[in-house]
């Protein structure tokens, strides 16, 4: 018996051994695509994106071009996990084709060589997309992408309780939402409008935006970084003092507590963003057909001035083989109106491009909000209103991971807010300094 | 003789203060477990809506399991079968690397032998988060990154695996059989096929089920080396599923099932082969 | 192939004659062929990386000038400024102390909890002993990723059926011990039987004087037992310790749900943040390598205090 066992462990190993160097050789993924470019056969790219819904999109390009077919992967961390990825897989060159890329991370993949030019491929975007929504994608007169979604931070709030407490319209001023805060908390102590959320530094990047802020200023080829400005400090110390009074929760979005929490009616507002209504049946399922979207309450009364939170455009990698069918694609998805269409119905993207806001897809509210048809009408609105940072910087990673660790201390040990906007505004130039940018601050 | 005697006639009653202790400990192990198995039968509604310790008989157990084998295609089931692959691959070669690394070190003298036992031992105070990215970073000059083999070669040496077999191997394999086997004319080489490994299978078992935890277990190299969901194992698709869909509640139930399904091979692994490895081998003092 | 290395085949002295012919077997290549592939991977993917890294750690990213750096970043010497840097940050002891923190707690709860069920398990009469020993065991089955998702669910007020909405377990002491715990239950098995199986090696004779002279079995275990496997207790306290020192799964797993756990929150933690979202391999390689020696310096450390400590306890 043991000498049967041993033989089948030996046999075992070497069939696997073998077995193992013929999966080396045909492993799925070691090079970007299979076909070298003949004409007439088949083109294979490979396009990373962790939005749902984006099969069906993928699937519906499929259809239509047989000669690009493109495969769809879903990354194992989103937002910066998945760019540090792909920064450290350019060099070995495995990187896939296509990649979704958030705005605030398209300049550190441009310095960081990732993702190539795409003037030569695509038509003169100008035609189609607003000044502001190209700027997210144009830098030094080059383009890195065509933009595909702009998100204006949207005020959401549970109609029913609002009017249950006596509040019949919602805030248009922070003030407003401060009085507000208290008459709910007060009428019902365990409520409270909203949060703040330390996870997120998009979030608060979106309110400092529309209070004025612009983190990453350049001239030339000089950068100057104000992250704890006069408008980012002011933000900060509004939110301190709904947080200290207890009139804001400071649980992160998408936490399984705060889900609870909204779910349950405990949480009875959200300072959201356009996609919310994508994101709230997975966060509060119950709760569907209860919220209302309103623009967000404005620092001065009639300022119709609001942020952006997310937003994104698809890029092309270095690593791509392909960069001419790539770019077509990109430009079908984001720069099409079949493209488009299908974004709206499976992803609820709200397009940036000027005829793409004009489909009469958008006439249908999105499902979880079926009691506001007019939803995408105010979206459009909304779009018009949004101002965000002139430029995002080269190592917004640093920033973003320095805001969820200084703000998320500050919540925990009860300190200030405004002092971990400095701390984030130190770490981000002296990560500058060091990698070799000119930065003008001291 | 008289010992007999006393033990026989303390046979009555049982020890309770050690036996609650234990039982404390095992709930104590046991209850996160319980937990998912429990959790598992909830559909998502249930699951923050029921008291924590009611199971569910209303078929949530099936409803997600359907849902986590049906997720983006089928991708669950892919992920199972990477995380056999690579620990029973990963498993048997690094088994018989340790066995024969074992025997090599722990019944010859030879230039080198005390270093190398040395140099290996130390490797375990390396930790694997250091030395992932410039692994990844060397293997993908030879373009060797995002495959099976990137996470399993690395994982091929176990430390602690090569000096279990040292020590058994020298507790084990008596000098004299060998010698007696050569003085018979023998070669080495059969000495180690047919005698030494086979002595030392006890030893092998047990550093197989190691080894197969341990790469079935392992999150962090798949995690830097791996760049295509297809050849992701459970560890690092189940931790993505929580991550991407943004710790979205809908996809607890899956997860949670997820969960459970992980747990599964490694319990039977465990009981069935229980008869057949020593778990006794792990401390230093080996009593064969 | 005969490789007697020519040893006389008379009878006299034959097992002396053994032995040292053992010792003289430089002729085979066995050992050599065997002990190949081992010493192979460990040069490739052990000594090779960590080389590299300690090469890495020397150098640091540059781009080249213009606003978003007109040709690709490449890497020039640092000389020490990666480990300046490092020593000088405070959140790196800031990081150091937490994780010091959670081995202060867990590392005594290990070998406390792992000893105390050794011994039980070791108990004349004590029932149960088979299936308690198999689910004390368990935990070390489940990845260290899972445990601390599981646990996670036990801890959020909203899922927890241990009176999470009670205690804080994410409230800023509440986390180091939510953490230590996840740890400890992992390994508590895998301890408890390494203690155990040198507790059954004791020779019986020992504690069965002692039993005849009217101890009980409280006192033989603590006063007999106990002091006999003191070297086994010292070999798990140094795997628990350098596991404390490379402590990452559990706080990482956790991090999304808790305030509290920042992404530089234990050093290791702190050594990924700066290669993962940082960009910043040659940081990391600078902290991991002054990991290194400490943990090196803390091993010693412990094996020294063991060593002493078993001398004093067989006087």
């Amino acid at each position: 018996m043991f000498h049967k066992k041993r033989s089948l462990v030996i046999a075992g190993a070497s069939a696997l051994a073998v077995a193992l160097t013929a999966l080396t050789g045909c492993s799925s993924g070691s090079s970007p695509s299979d076909n070298s470019a003949d004409s007439g056969s088949v083109v294979h790219l490979r396009y990373v994106n962790w939005d749902g819904g984006m099969q069906t999109v993928v699937d519906e390009w499929n259809k239509a071009n047989p000669k690009v077919q493109v495969k769809l992967i879903k990354p194992s961390g989103t937002g910066y996990t998945l760019y540090n990825k792909l920064i450290t897989n350019n060099k070995a060159g495995t990187n896939p084709d296509v990649t979704e890329v958030e705005y605030q991370a398209l300049p550190a993949l441009i310095a960081n060589k990732v993702v190539v030019s795409l003037d030569k491929y695509l038509p003169d975007l100008s035609k189609n997309f607003s000044a502001s929504a190209l700027s997210q994608v144009q830098f030094q007169g080059k383009t890195y992408g065509v933009p595909q979604n702009v998100c204006p931070m949207i005020f959401f709030y549970r109609k029913d309780i609002f009017d249950a407490a006596g509040i019949t319209a919602p805030p248009t001023t922070w003030e407003e939402y401060a009085a507000d805060a208290a008459i709910i908390h007060e009428k019902n102590p365990s409520q409270v409008i909203g949060n703040f959320t330390a996870a997120d530094a998009g979030w608060f990047a979106g309110l400092a935006q529309q209070a004025g802020a612009n983190w990453w200023t350049t001239k030339g080829d000089t950068w100057s970084v104000g992250i704890d400005d006069a408008a980012s400090v002011k933000v900060a110390e509004y939110w301190q003092g709904l947080i200290d009074k207890g009139l804001v929760s400071p649980e992160p979005n998408w936490s399984a507590q705060w889900n609870t929490d909204m779910n349950k009616g405990n949480i009875v507002g959200w300072v959201g963003a356009q996609w919310a209504p994508n994101q709230f049946p997975s966060i509060a399922k119950d709760t569907a057909g209860k919220w209302v979207a309103a623009p967000l309450p404005a620092w001065n009364a009639g300022d119709k001035t609001v942020g952006i939170w997310g937003g994104e455009t698809e890029a092309v990698t270095a690593n791509s083989k392909h960069p001419a069918e790539a770019a077509k694609f990109v430009n079908w998805m984001n720069g099409s109106t079949d493209g488009i269409n299908s974004l709206i119905k499976n992803v609820q993207a709200f397009p940036a491009s000027t005829a793409g806001q004009k489909l009469p897809a958008l006439q249908t509210p999105p499902p979880f909000m079926s009691n506001q048809p007019d939803y995408n009408t105010l979206m459009a609105t909304e779009a018009q209103n949004v101002r965000t940072f002139q430029i995002w910087g080269p190592n917004a990673n640093v920033t973003f991971d320095s805001y969820t660790n200084a703000f998320g201390s500050a919540l925990q040990n009860k300190t200030s807010l405004a002092d971990a906007l400095t701390t984030m505004q130190t770490a981000t130039v002296s990560d500058m300094k060091k990698i070799g940018f000119t930065v003008s601050n001291k | 003789m008289t010992t007999i005697a006393i033990t026989g006639a303390r046979k009555k009653h049982p020890n309770l203060v050690p036996t609650i202790i234990l039982v404390i400990g095992a709930l104590y192990c046991f209850l996160p477990v319980l937990w998912i198995v429990i959790a598992s039968t909830k559909t998502n509604d249930q699951l923050f809506g029921t008291p924590t310790f009611l199971p569910s008989f209303t078929g949530g157990f099936f409803t997600n399991l359907q849902a986590l084998f049906a997720y983006n295609n089928g991708i669950f089931g892919r992920w199972v079968l990477n995380s056999v692959i690579y620990a029973v691959g990963g498993g048997l070669l690094s088994t018989v690397i340790a066995g024969a690394a074992g025997y090599a070190l722990g019944k010859y003298r030879f230039t080198g032998s005390v270093w190398i036992f040395r140099a290996i031992v130390a490797a375990v105070l390396l930790p694997q988060i250091m030395l992932a990215v410039p692994q990844f970073l060397l293997l993908a000059k030879f373009g060797m990154t995002n495959n099976y083999a990137a996470v399993i070669l690395p994982q091929l040496v176990s430390p602690f695996a090569i000096y279990l077999c040292k020590i058994y191997a020298q507790a084990a394999v008596p000098d004299e059989l060998m010698e007696a086997a050569r003085i018979d004319g023998s070669s080495e080489w059969r000495i180690f096929w047919s005698v030494g490994s086979r002595l030392m299978l006890p030893a092998l078992v047990t550093v197989f089920l190691l080894q197969f935890i341990g790469i079935w277990n392992n999150f962090l190299l798949p995690f830097v080396m791996l760049n295509n969901d297809q050849l992701y194992p459970l560890t690092l698709g189940l931790y993505g599923l929580m991550i991407v869909t943004g710790g979205q509640a809908a996809q607890y139930s899956i997860v949670i099932a997820g969960v459970l399904v992980s747990i599964v091979p490694l319990a039977i692994l465990f009981l069935s082969l229980q008869r057949y490895w020593k778990i006794d081998l792990i401390s230093g003092g080996v009593k064969i | 192939m005969t490789t007697v290395a020519g040893a006389p085949r008379t009878s006299t002295g034959r097992a002396a004659r053994i032995e040292s012919s053992t010792r003289r077997r430089h002729r085979t290549m066995l050992p050599v062929i065997l002990i190949a592939p081992a010493v192979l991977l460990l040069l490739a993917f052990t000594v090779a990386p960590a080389i590299y890294a300690v090469i890495l750690s020397f150098l640091h990213l540059q781009i080249s000038g213009g606003l978003l750096g007109t040709g690709t970043p490449h890497e020039v010497w640092a000389g020490l400024s990666n480990y300046i840097e490092t020593l000088t940050d405070p959140e790196f002891w800031q990081s150091l102390g937490r994780m010091l923190l959670i081995a202060a707690i867990g590392v005594p709860a290990t070998i406390a909890l792992s000893t105390m069920f050794a011994l039980c398990l070791d108990a004349k009469r004590a029932r149960l002993v088979g299936i308690t020993r198999l689910a004390i065991f368990l935990p070390y089955a489940v990845p260290g990723v899972i445990a601390s998702l599981l646990w996670g669910f036990m801890y959020l007020p909203a899922t927890s059926p241990i009176g999470g909405n009670v205690i804080d377990y994410f409230g800023s002491t509440g986390i180091f011990f939510a953490v230590a715990n996840v740890a400890v239950w992992s390994v508590v098995g895998f301890n408890m039987v390494i203690l155990y199986t040198a507790v059954r090696s004791l020779p019986a004779d020992v504690f069965e004087a002692a039993e005849i002279d009217g101890a009980s079995e409280l006192q033989i275990a603590l006063r007999i037992k106990l002091p006999l496997i003191a070297p086994a207790i010292t070999m798990v306290t140094l795997f628990s310790v350098i596991g404390a020192l490379q402590l990452f799964n559990e706080p990482t797993t956790l991090k999304p749900l808790a305030n509290a756990i920042t992404s530089t929150w234990v050093p290791l933690m702190r050594v990924y943040a700066q290669a993962n979202v940082n960009n910043d391999i040659y940081g990391g390689a600078a902290s991991s390598f002054i990991l290194i020696v400490m943990t090196v310096g803390l091993a010693v450390l412990v094996n020294l205090i063991g060593r002493h400590g078993f001398k004093r306890g067989t006087r």
